[in-house]
């Protein structure tokens, strides 16, 4: 083994060859668009495609995909004696398996953990300091990570371009499926940049990456079975169902089911009649635009919000315009009713409340979200008033993340509230699903749990450190359930559980959900006395005790927020005095 | 080329860095020193751009980096503490990602990337895997990736941690003749030998807050009020003390051995009458200088606690 070479010393003879100092570089710096010449691309490239790796990554990778394809393609040809055609189409489905796989998953994987690692060892910081503009420096890492993962995918090209030339599939029809393909996994790879930038460990990022996948792409197209159909078009189902799949089975290759096929035949969107191919694409678009929002802003300052407060309400606002234009077309006309009909066997009415619940489940789940991102702890509300005043401001501009988030979460509440009214006034047009008297004091019921849940967590999150808001959320929402439970273990009665659990949105919401369902859609009564008599009668004294007790609750909440607040803004001095703000100075020598 | 003003930095219940004003000329080398969790890794990431300060306006080449912080990048070179590279790349390539992030004409990254790893002494590391450098190498290159665009400002948090004595004297030299040829450089370190003899400029913190800044000289001089002469004879120092006390201008006397250490209050006229004095007493002097205070003399008068 050779000796390393020895490395001379600076010596003051060392020829010092810098120009004079001026900085350089403006006016040759990569355009955002040009992926290939962008910096932080061409490194990734470097490291993860070296000679060593092509030649293993290829050599491996060639050889299990050609395996792959010749023994889907060449088994039904030599074994049952199928045309070439057919055989051809049985080969394609797991080509495009194996592109998914490597690109939406491996590539993923290799973003989320890349990016971590970065962060977590300061070389992000090495990248920030640089001038390229945050987009190209994100587009760098978008493109560059999964550089690997993009070279596996190349080795699959001539399979499926053979494939598709033996099937005779039409070029436009996979040109398409490709367009939505790309798309998809691009959200898939800013999902995994997005959970490597918000994690606090390289090893978390992995989990967030994998949690966020799952739960984009895995569980929220599972609603689509219960009435939510419109995420499934998140991920390259519909597409591949729509343009591919039903094309190779009817000409003799992989069976799928009836089923499955028809759910994406068209996308009925309030009244409107989309395109799959064009909704997948909107559907992903604005996807990507949340996901790179909150890259770009992570990119700039790890410090700021996820979500800015305007993103956030407009987030709310796109959100339920995806809701409500889903069940709109369901609540109007049946859609997703006629779909799914052979899987459902329940009254219309408990449809309603179903989907109802659905909408205010999503929507509770959006706004506690956005309110958690846009909400600031305090002492980013106290470094705000600090810089405020030392602008001469009486008050924390509203778009800052150190203002109160007050404003904007009312805001998002009154955008779920007309979501909820506009909804209710379609629902009460359909004479099929909706034949019962229409009560508004249970219709308002699940709005009037919604509202004070959202202020209270909104007040609690600006007051206290996040452990401590989970800490008193826990005690509020989920022990009294949990003592509830005992108690009727004991006695033998489940009256302990709903009126102990009554403090909890969960409880109150869902007993809401079932009184609305009951007492509004129903033209009879097809339920029984006794389980009027012991669930439905004592629903409105649980709703009375939850709305009084979070209604209390977050007003005082708020209204000490709000105190906090003037104080500040009278004099800091008034805050030292009680102890509220950490003067003077604890220092960590101290 | 350096400003801030009343610059404030919290984290949760803890003030990083409070009410700091300083300025750094073109050309200076300025230390900033100070004990462990004194506040230099904070200002050096605010001036760095990397962290917004809770307050306070920064200023770099004349641009305000809460505004046009791009245009301070680009005149900025930043060496983080136990700087990192990245393990799979190459000298070569490490330096060359940064030649193309900072817009260095294709036609003359190699060029650039080659005079800073011959500036650093790595040219012959120029192919080998940055993972595999020693951790003095691994300085070297960060600084050369640092060096890479000619910033014009250069901030160096501890440039000096882990490297040894000879590597942190080749540093110094190196630093040294970058500032000859116009850089502005900002150095922190709680090591104290590693800046002394160096920087042009001192500012020192404590808890936060910089408590002294300054030139050096004019530092000493507000800082001490009186200077030390030292006389070396050629006997022992005990017997001689008495007529030392006597002399104008000292206010007291420290003998060990054969050296004695005046205190003395008086001007360069006064030190050189005190020289005659003397040798017209018949005494037997045989080295007579005045001690120059050090950047350690500053801080240990300054009252900074933990100094390593």
């Amino acid at each position: 083994m050779n000796e390393p070479a020895a490395i001379p010393p600076l010596t003051a003879e060392t020829p010092t060859t810098l120009d004079p100092v001026r900085p350089v570089g403006a006016g040759h710096m990569v355009p955002w668009f040009d992926v290939w010449r962008n910096p932080i691309a061409q490194r990734c490239r470097r490291a993860r495609l070296r000679g060593r790796h092509l030649l293993i990554y290829g050599v491996l990778g060639f050889t299990v995909i050609g395996f792959v394809f010749l023994v889907t393609y060449l088994w039904p040809v030599y074994q049952l004696d199928r045309p070439r055609t057919d055989a051809a189409k049985a080969a394609l489905f797991p080509m495009l398996l194996i592109q998914g796989v490597v690109l939406m998953g491996m590539g993923t994987m290799a973003l989320a953990t890349g990016i971590a690692r970065e962060r977590d060892r300061d070389l992000l910081d090495y990248q920030r300091m640089t001038p390229l503009s945050p987009t190209t420096k994100i587009l760098g890492y978008l493109f560059g990570l999964p550089s690997r993962e993009y070279f596996l995918f190349a080795l699959t090209v001539p399979f499926v371009l053979y494939a598709a030339w033996v099937a005779e599939l039409s070029w436009l029809r996979l040109g398409k499926y490709y367009a939505v393909f790309f798309s998809a996994v691009c959200v898939y790879h800013m999902t995994g940049l997005c959970a490597g930038m918000v994690s606090r460990k390289p090893w978390q990022s992995a989990v967030v990456s994998v949690g966020m996948v799952v739960v984009l792409y895995l569980v929220l197209p599972q609603l689509s079975y219960v009435g939510l159909w419109v995420f499934e078009y998140l991920t390259i189902y519909p597409t591949f169902f729509t343009l591919i799949a039903e094309v190779i089975q009817a000409q003799g290759g992989p069976r799928f089911p009836g089923r499955v096929l028809r759910m994406y035949d068209d996308v009925r969107f309030f009244n409107w009649t989309v395109n799959p191919l064009w909704f997948s694409l909107l559907l992903q678009g604005g996807m990507l635009l949340t996901l790179f929002t909150v890259v770009r802003r992570k990119w700039i300052d790890a410090g700021w919000h996820s979500f800015s407060k305007p993103f956030g309400l407009l987030f709310v606002v796109g959100v339920h315009v995806l809701l409500v234009g889903t069940l709109w077309s369901t609540l109007s006309e049946g859609v997703w009713l006629r779909r799914v009909a052979s899987q459902m066997s329940v009254h219309a009415p408990g449809v309603f409340g179903w989907l109802m619940g659905l909408y205010v489940g999503v929507s509770a789940a959006a706004l506690l979200f956005v309110t958690f991102l846009i909400t600031p702890d305090r002492h980013t509300a106290l470094r705000g008033h600090r810089r405020a005043r030392k602008a001469g401001r009486s008050v924390v501009p509203a778009a800052w993340d150190a203002a109160p988030a007050l404003r904007w979460v009312v805001g998002s509440v009154v955008v779920v509230v007309l979501g909820y009214a506009a909804l209710i006034a379609v629902a009460r047009g359909n004479d099929r699903l909706f034949q019962g008297a229409m009560e508004w004091r249970w219709i308002a019921a699940p709005m009037f749990v919604l509202v004070p849940t959202v202020l209270l967590f909104h007040g609690l999150a600006e007051r206290l450190k996040a452990r401590f808001v989970l800490l008193a959320l826990f005690g509020l929402w989920v022990f009294p359930i949990m003592v509830g439970v005992i108690v009727a273990i004991v006695s033998r009665d489940h009256l302990p559980v709903l009126y102990l659990g009554s403090p909890s949105p969960a409880m109150a919401g869902v007993l809401s959900l079932v009184a609305m369902t009951f007492h509004t859609g129903l033209p009879d009564r097809p339920w029984d006395d006794e389980f009027e008599r012991e669930v439905l009668a004592h629903v409105p004294a649980i709703q009375a005790i939850f709305v009084v007790l979070t209604s209390a609750l977050a007003l005082f909440v708020q209204i000490n927020r709000a105190r906090w607040s003037r104080r500040w803004r009278a004099g800091p001095e008034n805050l030292v005095a009680t102890g509220d703000v950490p003067e003077p100075t604890k220092h960590p020598n101290e | 080329m350096i400003r801030t003003v009343d610059v404030r930095v919290d984290y949760d219940d803890v003030t990083a860095v409070k009410g700091l004003s300083f300025e750094v000329g073109a050309g200076e080398v300025f230390g900033l020193i100070g004990p462990n969790g004194s506040g230099k890794t904070s200002t050096i990431k605010v001036l760095a751009t990397l962290l917004e300060p809770t307050y306070g306006e920064v200023y770099v080449g004349g641009h305000d980096t809460a505004t046009h912080a791009a245009d301070a990048r680009a005149i900025l070179g930043y060496m983080p503490d136990l700087a990192p590279v990245h393990d799979d790349l190459t000298c070569f390539e490490f330096l060359d990602q940064f030649a193309g992030a900072y817009g260095l004409p294709r036609t003359d990254r190699r060029r650039r990337v080659d005079e800073a790893l011959d500036l650093v002494q790595l040219s012959a590391k120029r192919k080998a895997m940055a993972g595999t450098l020693s951790r003095g190498m691994t300085q070297r290159l960060v600084l050369a990736k640092t060096l890479l665009h000619r910033p014009a400002v250069m901030l160096l948090d501890e440039p000096a941690s882990g490297l040894d004595p000879i590597a942190r004297i080749e540093l110094r030299d190196l630093l040294r003749r970058l500032a000859d040829e116009g850089a502005t450089i900002l150095v922190s370190s709680h090591i104290l030998t590693e800046l002394s003899g160096f920087c042009t400029s001192v500012g020192i913190m404590e808890k936060g807050v910089m408590t002294h800044c300054g030139r050096i000289e004019a530092l000493s001089a507000a800082l001490e009020d009186h200077r030390q002469i030292v006389i070396e004879l050629l006997e022992p120092a005990d017997t001689y003390v008495n007529d030392f006390a006597e002399l104008e201008h000292v206010s007291g006397t420290d003998a060990h051995g054969n050296i004695v250490t005046l205190r003395f209050t008086g001007q360069n006229g006064d030190a050189a009458a005190l020289l005659k004095t003397l040798v017209e007493k018949g005494l037997p002097v045989c080295g007579f200088y005045e001690r120059k205070r050090g950047i350690e003399d500053l801080m240990l008068k300054s009252g900074a606690r933990e100094v390593s």
